[in-house]
């Protein structure tokens, strides 16, 4: 893994979660789930492409286009479009799920007694505790709170806080 | 462990009730014996904590040993690779195991099968029953929410007041005598509690004439913060009646730390089932811990009671047999046997009726120990639940604070209990985290452009609302970036939840039997169960609680979610079947498990219809006692806890009157 | 390190939008005018065991830093070095010989007058401040009252410095179990190791002068508390609170490889049911030995924790020693990190030892800086009794201002010492010990607050 690899996925992953980049990879970072996450999402999706290209042009493709100023929202966009191919698009719409999850995700096709679903594997104990989605709720792991007696009785800091983009 | 020790009292159990009943015999000096089938208590918690964060079930019985999943042996037919109960030691019943019930590979209990031509509405449809338990050092109060409510005396009384079920020995006497048993549990549980606020309930019911409600009545801390979730229904639901009660919000008095003491004080970790990380909520590990401290208690870990012995000419208990093992799945590592003077049975409300249905080889007890009424493993009852959730107009941030902070303690008695069940409501501060397995069911919506949280696709709730969370957005949206951050945080700060805890009725038919296929690793047969919601007064309560939710969400603005359940499959395939669903007067319900299992080992008036004096003591067998909810005639209407431990302080004192007279 | 060549002064507030470390290498003055200019440092050597030949010895000085001295770029690595340095240098200040009125005594130097007093041996007891029915404490340097049961012990040793001191009386050791009645630790003698916690002068002044030492006060005072930090820029210190492990001498124990004093070891019948009121006058070593440290740039504290060398080894390494305090290499089937069984009584005359690994093990870097600082204290004092204690590690805020994470996400996320947390040594978020993490939910009897001690619930 080189440093780009990282920056990239970095990079994509603030784009696609919507969380700053420095919620994802502190520069002070004690727990360091990025360095869990990177080599967890290539070998998965390799794994599940088939193709051992594939994270490697997620990542170059996401470069180019960071390299042409564009804004987040176009940067997504272009990223998830359907012309890219289809496992290059689930494949980072399983990065939005692992880092909110801490799990990575399985999708269940529609049958005729049961409509689409997901189930999903916690990655690693560490993984859980800091999924996204607690954040993105304002609040904090089941099981795993920072906060003191009695906060629950009065509204938690802005959401800006919490996803680092103001 | 010291094997030639001379014990007074043998307790096979040491969860709440067991380790109440050793702490108070150990301060008398008596010389206890705990006989207990799971794992020790561990010294620290981490190791179940880093079960319960690994697990992708976060189920009560997560954390938990022997593990009940393993994503590892995850096959087509078991997706969450559920262990094999013939391969475990000490097997127990888990949530997991509701939707494979019909499967004994899987599902430790066997039930009975369905009779032929049932209708979806049948009251004769067999269901799975819903609730678990836990066979470790502590017991289930591990995974226990900290509810700490007493009964109201109407509960003992259901037969003589409402013509339902049947009375408590003694009906409100028996109450009467339990309120100093309930203030000594109060305190040792160290319940945080506001007392004006019961102070209120108990007046509406009629507690006391006096106002007084015990000679020592308080909190030992004063009550736990009132979420946001609460502020949000506190002031709007007073605009309701039920069937003529008023409706108003209670803190619930709760067995967690409002304030430092001997535990941490709360930090709110959300997490009281399956495992408080920092011990705040009570265990019974705390009194299991107060009575070795005495040094007169011990206990033995890995030992499963299997057989107790009766003298044929006294009917006195003379022993009990154990089985040893190391490994949960490993072979048995020995036998033996143990004799006291007085037995307490204390192995919650399945264990304990296998165990004495299995001590069947004695000659003049051959239906088993205690059985002599044929109400062993009967009248098996739980809180029947009914959950509602939805989507408050404002944030109230939910998923935040313990699980459960206030609940609706009013509609719990009334004239209404003559046609239909009473129930309480508890307010849940946990989103959709049980109603429908959230963060992780919304976020796959949203990220893969799914709808089983109705908020993203054509879904309309049963009064006709349209669910789709942004009508700005197409159905089945898939999002990213800050529109995925916006539209998950409005929806997670909205979600609420109301459960119903319904008073199910004693049906001598709803039993605990031993399986005689299944058995255990150990060679023990496995229970066999047969569960039913017959009585139409309990279905009117379901009825009940649709109809008041749907009124309490809209009177504090809320749009309600709660999904209509699919139509029972009683017949085909284990995959097939439905486990808790049924119909009733033209709609589709289904009942969730509440954890309290209750009525195995019931105490009554008579020998003939119950299995315990009202001593709790054996009506075979003088020098056997039960403790736990196995003893109650009826479920009642509060959480059973602080009851099961009023019970085993007032047995401890039964059993040291008797232990007197021995030595006098 | 303002005496360090080439160490620029550089004040960093902006990293990642974190305000920061003020460096001490910045501040003007000592913090404390009764505090001389150190009198002895060590000169570099290249002859240091297991220190680059290039390393300066450190200087050994007498004053508490108020704050790290850091150089960028900062990184983690680079952060947490300049931490174990903070802590290295409070060690030794808090350690340095005391004069009769506890400060330090600037004509020795640290290790010399083994068994005298240290500096933060004149600090305030816990048991001296939070007293029976809420009543105010005796002033700082005031003499505290010891349990009546050891009121009749007065053959006390001759020659022992500490108590000929004007109005000092020996230390009253009575804590045996570790927080949470996770349980008590015996020693390789079979005996309890005993625990206390004590604070410095500005901590305890804003007890006092807010009445915190009682429940009435707390109620009365019904905010969250806010301790004094020390400040590099009005050079004051703030608060400081310790907390140290002691093993009975003799047996196994060679007093002359620990800090040794004489204690009252009092048996506390509040402590657990069953046990009786007892006193003794013994000869303790020190074997843990905790500092937190509030600063201005960390509202979270910093924690730091040494240990005696030869406490226990760390899991999965063959054991380095023939002995240990808290292990016994001979033993092959212990349990590894368990308690005695109950009842738990330290009055039992002997109780199965326990078994003790330190679960997460020392860095790489730390044990440098543990040789680096050994170098120091061998070269002011040949075997000096300071080197047989090592830093296990420092727990610092990285985002100390955090919106969202009021333990400022502290790195090492776990950090314990394995003779203060040892059953709950591990890395499991919660229930495994991080001084932060845990300390964020200290409040008083108030319920409020407490400003990362758990010492004011013991306010009666």
């Amino acid at each position: 893994m080189t440093d780009s690899t990282m920056a990239n996925f970095i990079g994509l992953s603030a784009v696609l979660t919507g969380f700053s980049a420095k919620i994802l990879s502190p520069t002070l970072d004690p727990v360091d789930i990025k360095s869990e996450y990177l080599p967890f999402f290539t070998q998965a999706v390799t794994r599940e492409s088939g193709n051992p290209d594939l994270v490697n042009t997620i990542f170059q493709t996401f470069a180019s286009l960071k390299a042409q100023k564009l804004t987040d929202q176009q940067i997504g966009e272009a990223m998830l479009a359907d012309s890219n191919g289809a496992d290059f698009v689930i494949a980072c719409r399983k990065l939005i799920f692992m880092w909110y999850a801490g799990a990575w995700p399985t999708l269940i096709p529609a049958s005729d007694t049961a409509p689409a679903n997901t189930v999903s594997d916690m990655i690693s104990v560490k993984s859980y505790t800091t999924g996204l989605a607690w954040q993105v709720m304002q609040s904090h792991p089941m099981g795993d709170s920072n906060y003191r007696y009695g906060y629950w009785a009065t509204a938690p800091a802005p959401l800006s806080d919490y996803t680092g983009n103001k | 462990m010291t094997a030639n020790q001379e014990y007074d009292v043998v307790i096979v159990g040491s969860g709440i009730a067991g380790s109440i009943v050793a702490y108070q015999l150990g301060l008398q000096g008596k010389k206890v014996l705990i006989l207990e089938a799971g794992q020790p208590v561990p010294v620290d918690r981490s190791g179940y904590m880093e079960t319960f964060f690994k697990a992708n079930a976060k189920t009560p019985e997560s954390p938990y040993p022997p593990t009940v999943q393993n994503p590892s042996a995850s096959t087509p037919d078991n997706p969450l690779g559920l262990p094999d109960p013939s391969q475990e030691n000490v097997p127990r019943y888990t949530v997991l195991q509701i939707g494979p019930w019909r499967n004994p590979k899987q599902c430790y209990f066997t039930y009975s099968p369905q009779e032929p031509h049932l209708t979806g509405d049948s009251p004769r449809a067999n269901f799975a029953f819903a609730s678990s338990y836990e066979r470790i050092g502590g017991g289930t109060t591990w995974h226990w929410l900290g509810t700490s409510l007493r009964l109201f005396p109407n509960d003992f009384e259901l037969k003589t007041l409402y013509g339902q079920g049947v009375d408590w020995p003694g009906g409100k006497d028996f109450y009467q005598k339990l309120v100093p048993y309930y203030e000594k549990a109060t305190n040792e549980i160290g319940v945080a509690g506001d007392k004006n606020a019961m102070d209120q309930l108990y007046a509406q019911f009629g507690v006391s004439p006096t106002g007084q409600y015990g000679s020592e009545y308080n909190y030992p801390m004063p009550g736990i913060t009132e979420s946001l979730v609460d502020q949000a229904y506190i002031n709007s639901v007073t605009s309701i009646t039920v069937d003529g009660n008023p409706v108003f919000v209670t803190p619930t008095p709760q067995g967690r730390n409002s304030l430092p003491g001997e535990r941490r004080q709360c930090a709110g970790n959300t997490n009281c089932i399956p495992i408080c990380p920092i011990q705040a909520k009570y265990d019974a590990t705390v009194t299991l811990a107060r009575a070795l401290q005495t040094g007169n208690v011990d206990v033995w870990y890995r030992h499963v009671a299997n057989n107790i012995r009766v003298d044929d000419s006294t009917a006195e208990i003379t022993g009990i047999d154990y089985i040893t093992y190391d490994t949960h799945g490993g072979i048995p590592t020995g036998s033996g046997t143990v004799s006291a003077k007085k037995y307490v049975l204390a192995a919650h409300a399945i264990e304990t009726p296998k165990l004495l249905l299995m001590s069947n080889k004695n000659k003049n007890f051959p239906q088993g120990v205690a059985n002599s009424s044929d109400q062993v493993g009967r009248n098996l009852m739980d809180h029947v639940m009914y959950l509602a959730w939805g989507l408050a107009k404002d944030p109230v941030f939910a998923y935040r604070g313990p699980l459960s902070t206030s609940g609706i303690e009013s509609l719990r008695d009334g004239e209404f209990r003559k046609e239909r069940s009473a129930y309480r409501i508890e307010i849940g501060n946990e989103g959709w985290q049980w109603a429908a397995n959230d963060p992780f069911t919304t976020l796959a919506d949203f990220v893969f452009g799914q709808n089983n949280s109705q908020l993203n696709g054509d879904s309309v709730n049963q009064q006709g609302q349209a669910l789709r969370w942004d009508k700005n957005l197409p159905a089945n949206s898939q999002l990213f970036g800050a529109q995925l951050v916006n539209t998950l945080n409005g929806i997670y700060t909205r979600q609420i939840r109301l459960g119903y805890l319904i008073e199910q009725l004693p049906d001598p038919e709803n039993r605990v039997e031993l399986s005689k296929t299944e058995t255990d690793h150990l060679g023990l047969p496995r229970p066999k169960v047969t569960y039913r919601i017959q009585e139409d007064y309990v279905r009117n309560a379901f009825v009940s609680a649709k109809k008041v939710s749907t009124e309490i969400f809209n009177a504090i603005g809320a749009t309600e979610y709660t999904k209509l359940p699919p139509a029972p499959v009683f017949y085909g395939t284990p995959a097939e079947v439905t486990a808790t669903n049924f119909q009733y007067q033209g709609d589709n319900f289904t009942f969730y498990g509440a954890g309290h299992i209750v009525g195995t080992y019931r105490m009554g008036d008579t020998k003939e219809d119950s299995v315990l004096n009202a001593r709790q003591q054996s009506w075979d067998h003088s020098n056997l006692f039960m403790v736990g909810s196995g003893v109650f005639p009826t479920v009642a209407t509060g959480n059973p806890t602080l009851t099961i431990a009023a019970l085993a302080f007032q047995a401890a004192e039964h059993i040291l009157e008797d232990l007197k007279q021995v030595s006098a | 390190m303002k005496w360090q060549p080439g160490f620029s002064c550089i004040t960093y507030r902006t990293l990642v939008g974190i305000s920061l470390l003020l460096l001490q290498a910045c501040s003007p003055e000592p913090h404390d005018a009764a505090t001389p200019t150190p009198t002895t440092t060590a000169p570099a050597s290249g002859s240091a065991p297991g220190s680059a030949p290039t390393d300066p010895l450190p200087t050994l000085s007498s004053m508490i830093p108020l704050e790290i001295s850091a150089n960028p770029p900062f990184t983690l690595e680079s952060l947490q070095h300049d931490f174990d340095v903070f802590s290295w240098q409070s060690f030794i200040a808090l350690n340095w010989p005391a004069n009769a009125d506890g400060t330090p005594n600037n004509n020795l130097v640290i290790g010399q007058q083994p068994g005298g007093p240290v500096v933060w041996q004149s600090w305030k007891e816990s048991r001296d401040i939070f007293l029976p029915d809420g009543a105010q404490p005796p002033a700082w340097n005031q003499p505290n009252p010891v349990p009546d049961v050891c009121k009749h012990i007065n053959n006390i040793p001759s020659g022992t410095i500490h108590l000929t001191q004007v109005g000092k009386t020996p230390n009253v050791l009575d804590e045996s179990g570790e927080p949470f009645q996770t349980g008590p630790l015996i020693d390789q003698n079979g005996q309890y190791t005993r625990y206390e916690i004590l604070t410095n002068e500005a901590m305890f002044n804003y007890i006092l002068d807010n009445q915190l030492y009682s429940k009435a006060g707390q109620a009365a005072f019904a905010k969250d508390a806010d301790f004094p930090s020390s400040n590099t820029e009005s050079n004051q210190i703030g608060a400081i609170m310790l907390k140290a492990a002691w093993v009975k001498m003799g047996g196994q124990f060679d007093p002359s490889r620990y800090h040794t004093t004489f204690a009252l070891v009092y048996n506390n019948p509040e402590e657990q049911p069953g046990v009786e009121p007892a006193c003794s006058l013994e000869q303790v070593g020190l074997v843990g030995f905790h500092i937190a440290h509030k600063t201005e740039d960390e509202p979270q504290w910093i924690w730091s924790t040494f240990e005696h060398i030869a406490n226990a080894p760390t899991k999965g390494e063959a054991p380095a020693l023939s002995a240990y305090n808290f292990f016994n290499p001979a033993c092959k089937d212990c349990a590894v990190n368990e308690p005695p069984p109950r009842p738990w009584n330290p009055a039992n005359p002997h109780t199965q030892p326990t078994q003790v690994v330190r679960v997460i093990p020392i860095t790489e870097d730390a044990k440098k800086l543990n040789a680096l600082y050994h170098a120091a204290l061998e070269k002011a004092v040949p075997g000096s009794v300071w080197l047989n204690y090592e830093l296990v590690s420092t727990q610092w805020p990285t985002n100390a201002t955090s919106p969202t994470d009021p333990t400022g996400a502290p790195a090492p996320s776990f950090l314990a010492n394995t003779t203060l947390e040892t059953y709950i040594q591990g890395e499991v978020k919660q229930t495994s010990s991080s001084c932060m993490a845990c300390h964020n939910n200290a409040t008083g009897t108030n319920g409020l607050f407490s400003d990362f001690t758990y010492l004011l619930q013991r306010a009666q």
